[in-house]
């Protein structure tokens, strides 16, 4: 009997002016211990349907199914105790968002504890302890100590592994995680993938994973079901899927993990660069307090960095959540004041520009942001969006502006008549079109562009990217391209800068960083991007903090020709790549 | 903890002393004074003896001083409108009634509120949300003296239950203190009921679900103490403002509380009288804010145990 059966399942959930198929007729089973891949994109109902295995759909939904069964109990018709035998001691589940899926007012052990008791008798002391002693199977060392903290006092990594803590509480005998890494940073998500895998094998149990990223399936699973706006397109076994996919949406998807590289055309690289970056740096103080005392200190979120940004050239800028790089972009547009430092476009030192001067300035350099829904105000029209820089900048009449809104609408991929319709009313890739729109439309030299992919679905990714591209090279635009995955800015970027902790740890041109990485965290981050086909995955090994630390590159005078130094510094070792390396004699 | 309790106590006393301060100029600046020559003709020469008398030949802030350094002790001065007696022995007196109002009114309403708001979050639109909502919306929107009128037209002219007016005996509370409960019932109940469809709403309360936690435990456990934080804060100065009582249902049943001095001493620019009730109704407010800055930290992790490790 498999542990999974679920035959012919439609959920449709009731809404002002009718209703929303959500899942149309899926079917699939799992057998104990075996590990399934559900992929597709936002929308396509692979949530949904392990939430209608749980009974976890608000009201407004309508399930049926022919068969929906969990370890041989009846979904749909379970009572309040089947269910709660069903939820957590049969099949757990683990969530995207661990910020949010914590109860914020309650401490983590107690959490993991309620869990523990609501489904064995066990008094509280017992539950913390073994609580504490889940801890440190998901490798999480300081365990007794997390027991007492709050959710808001742990990172995002940390809390997903309590998450998992939590979900192995009752022996489940499936574990479903729902996008369970698509929160957090590469190395974070590698190390999560990988800890997933091993109590998946320890604690014997089936595995479903849902997904949009094939990278994350290839490395976690056997089999896969590839789902499309409610469906089942194909499923089969993983190296199949990838090696020989029958159905064009499954096609499309693992052409986006395979994107060429083209180089940005050469340009005289004697003019000066179109932006520089001299000696950056952001410097925040934090104000602690003891009782009416209040200590200051520093927080460096950018130590001095340079960066060049050559004319007609896009560079990556590479690090994790905290690595300063947005701030970096930020002060790059003016939009955060540096603490100290210059900022250089086309030459020109714009650091102490006036605020009108500023302001004509800013027609020359835009910013596109990774949260398309909050950067877009939702009271205006898509045309009255785009347009509204060239009425800021008072160029041409109103008529003008609004016919040269609707050109880019269409230049940027979208039909001429959205210039009516409201932001809410797209989606999250042509909302992302729109804010490419609104800052290319003053035909800027300049632009910066925040993660504008890392909230989209993949094979919507791919697309923007494809669309940046094409228009970086049709109007010969410099672009400052922020990620925090190293495998997104390969197809893309000229050259790479990667950042960690403030500081940039190494600088090379694309296949130089991927070919040859220098720095322990370039190397770390190359580690982590998941593998593009099942066949290549492998075991990993992570570095801490100390660990990158301590394998800082080291090179001679005679390699550099600079003088021996005990702190870091930037070494040039090949033309154009620089790493962070001690100068030793 | 104990420093956050010592910075919000520091300031809280000096928005005190602020408000004193604006009150006590403001009252000033209002054209006129006690003895002016259409409300006590008397001679130049007795006015001038008169003024001295009381200290109000002194500048402003040797009077404020003096006025405050009464209020350390509990003396406010003598009432003009009466001044047979200290203002302290008049609000003592007046205060009772209102006290007595108020308070009820608020403990019989807001846990009805509360229980309300939470019984319609829980059963989202069916017929007990709409009920709630309703009543919260009538009892928000239909002014208190509308509704005082209406009680004594049924209870008191139509089915002749209950005495229309005055105090005294206590079957003459019930009908001022029903009219009064209304408006904390109605105010608590769409607060709660917003405060938990948030709660509801949010992904740790699927995350509890998915643990396999009774929808008891969920509700009672969790979604009350995470509503509750935004609700502290809201409830415990409300809570005050209303004991405070209504000059609206006083006046609308003849309660003989304080809301009819509120009144008069304005009029009859009663400034010890005046000052007295500002000052008062400050203090409460203050202390009501504290509380609730202090209740809010006790539950709210955030604030207790700070920032990230």
């Amino acid at each position: 009997m498999p542990l999974v059966e679920i035959a012919d399942l439609k959920v449709s959930f009731s809404q002002y002016g009718g209703q929303i198929d959500a899942v149309r007729g899926v079917s699939f089973s799992i057998n104990e211990g075996e590990s399934l891949g559900i992929v597709g994109e936002s929308g396509s109902g692979k949530s949904v349907s392990c939430a209608a295995l749980l009974r976890l759909l608000p009201a407004t939904a309508n399930i049926s199914a022919t068969s929906l069964k969990l370890d041989g109990i009846d979904v749909l018709t379970a009572n309040k105790e089947d269910l709660a035998r069903l939820r957590g001691r049969t099949a757990a589940m683990i969530f995207q968002d661990p910020m949010t899926a914590f109860d914020p007012v309650f401490t983590i052990g107690h959490q993991i504890a309620e869990t523990i008791q609501a489904h064995r008798k066990l008094s509280k002391r017992d539950a913390l302890t073994e609580a504490e002693q889940l801890l440190l199977r998901v490798e999480i060392k300081n365990a007794r100590d997390i027991l007492n903290y709050y959710p808001h006092q742990l990172s995002g990594g940390m809390l997903q592994r309590a998450m998992i803590a939590m979900a192995l509480s009752c022996r489940p005998k499936v574990l479903i995680a729902d996008e369970p890494t698509t929160a957090l940073d590469v190395t974070i998500q590698a190390q999560i993938l990988q800890l997933i895998k091993k109590v998946q094998a320890e604690f014997g149990m089936a595995l479903i994973m849902i997904t949009h990223d094939l990278g994350v399936i290839a490395e976690t699973v056997d089999r896969v079901l590839v789902m499309y706006n409610g469906e089942v397109m194909e499923q089969g076994p993983v190296q199949q899927i990838f090696d020989a996919p029958q159905h064009d949406y499954t096609k499309r998807l693992l052409a986006s993990l395979h994107t060429s590289f083209e180089p940005s055309r050469d340009d005289d690289t004697a003019a000066a660069p179109a932006l520089e970056l001299r000696n950056i740096a952001k410097t925040y103080r934090v104000k602690r307090r003891k009782g009416f005392a209040t200590t200051h200190s520093d927080f460096h979120a950018v130590r001095p960095v340079d960066i060049v940004l050559p004319r007609n050239k896009i560079v990556g800028l590479v690090g994790e959540s905290g690595s300063g790089k947005t701030t970096t972009g930020m002060m790059a547009m003016r939009l955060t004041e540096p603490t100290a430092g210059q900022i250089l476009v086309d030459g020109a030192d714009i650091t102490k520009l006036g605020s009108d001067d500023l302001k004509s300035f800013r027609r020359r350099m835009q910013i596109v942001f990774q949260d398309s829904y909050s950067a877009l105000d939702p009271m205006m029209t898509l045309s009255q969006i785009v347009a509204e820089p060239l009425n800021i900048h008072g160029i041409g009449t109103s008529r003008q502006q609004t016919e040269k809104a609707l050109d880019w609408i269409e230049r940027v991929g979208l039909p001429r008549n959205f210039g009516n319709r409201y932001s809410h009313e797209l989606s999250g890739g042509q909302r992302q079109r729109v804010a490419i729109a609104r800052a290319l439309i003053l035909g800027p030299s300049v632009l910066v562009a925040d993660e504008p992919t890392s909230a989209l679905d993949v094979t919507v990714k791919a697309q923007i990217i494809g669309l940046l591209k094409e228009l970086q090279a049709e109007m010969g635009l410099s672009m400052l391209f922020i990620s925090h995955d190293l495998s997104t800015v390969k197809s893309l970027t000229d050259s790479v800068v990667v950042m960690y902790r403030g500081r940039v740890v190494e600088q090379a041109p694309t296949a130089q960083i991927f070919a040859n990485p220098q720095h322990p965290y370039t190397r770390a981050l190359l580690e982590a991007i998941p593998a593009a086909n099942p066949r290549y995955k492998r075991e990993r090994t992570f570095l801490g903090a100390e660990a990158i630390a301590a394998q800082t590159p080291r090179f001679t005078v005679i390699q550099t020709g600079l003088a021996p130094n005990a702190t870091p510094q930037l070494v040039t070792i090949a033309p154009g790549h620089r790493v962070e390396a001690i100068v030793t004699t | 903890m104990l420093g956050y309790i010592l910075r919000r106590l520091v300031s809280v006393a000096f928005t005190f002393i602020v408000v004193s301060l604006i009150i006590f100029f403001m009252m000033h600046a209002i054209p006129g004074g006690p003895f002016d020559a259409n409300d006590m003709p008397v001679s130049a020469a007795v006015r001038e003896k008169l003024m001295a008398n009381l200290g109000l030949d002194q500048p402003l802030w040797v009077q404020y001083t003096r006025y405050m350094w009464g209020v350390l002790h509990f003396d406010f001065g003598v009432p003009y409108q009466s001044p047979g007696e200290s203002v302290t022995q008049l609000l003592s007196r007046a205060w009772l009634p209102s006290l007595v109002l108020g308070g009820l009114g608020v403990l019989i309403g807001a846990p009805l509120g509360i229980l309300l708001g939470m019984a319609a979050a829980l059963n989202r639109n069916t017929w007990i949300d709409y009920f709630a909502s309703t009543l919260a919306t009538l009892g928000l929107t239909i002014p208190v003296f509308v509704t005082s009128m209406l009680l004594i037209l049924v209870f008191a002219v139509w089915l002749n239950w209950l005495p229309a007016s005055g105090w005294g005996k206590p079957e003459r509370w019930i009908l001022p203190i029903i009219a009064y409960a209304l408006i904390p019932l109605a105010t608590y109940a769409r607060y709660t009921r917003s405060a938990m469809l948030d709660t509801l709403n949010r992904q740790f309360v699927t995350v509890l679900r998915a643990k396999g936690l009774s929808e008891r435990r969920i509700v009672f456990q969790h979604v009350l103490r995470n509503s509750a934080i935004p609700l502290v804060t809201v409830f415990l100065p409300m809570f005050i403002g209303t004991a405070t009582g209504s000059i609206f249902v006083e006046a609308m049943f003849r309660v003989p509380g304080l809301g009819a001095y509120f009144v008069s001493s304005i009029q009859t620019r009663d400034y010890p009288l005046e000052m007295a009730l500002m000052l008062m109704i400050t203090f409460m407010y203050c202390i009501a804010y504290l509380l609730s800055d202090i209740v809010y930290a006790l539950i709210n992790p955030r604030i207790r145990v700070g920032g990230a490790e």
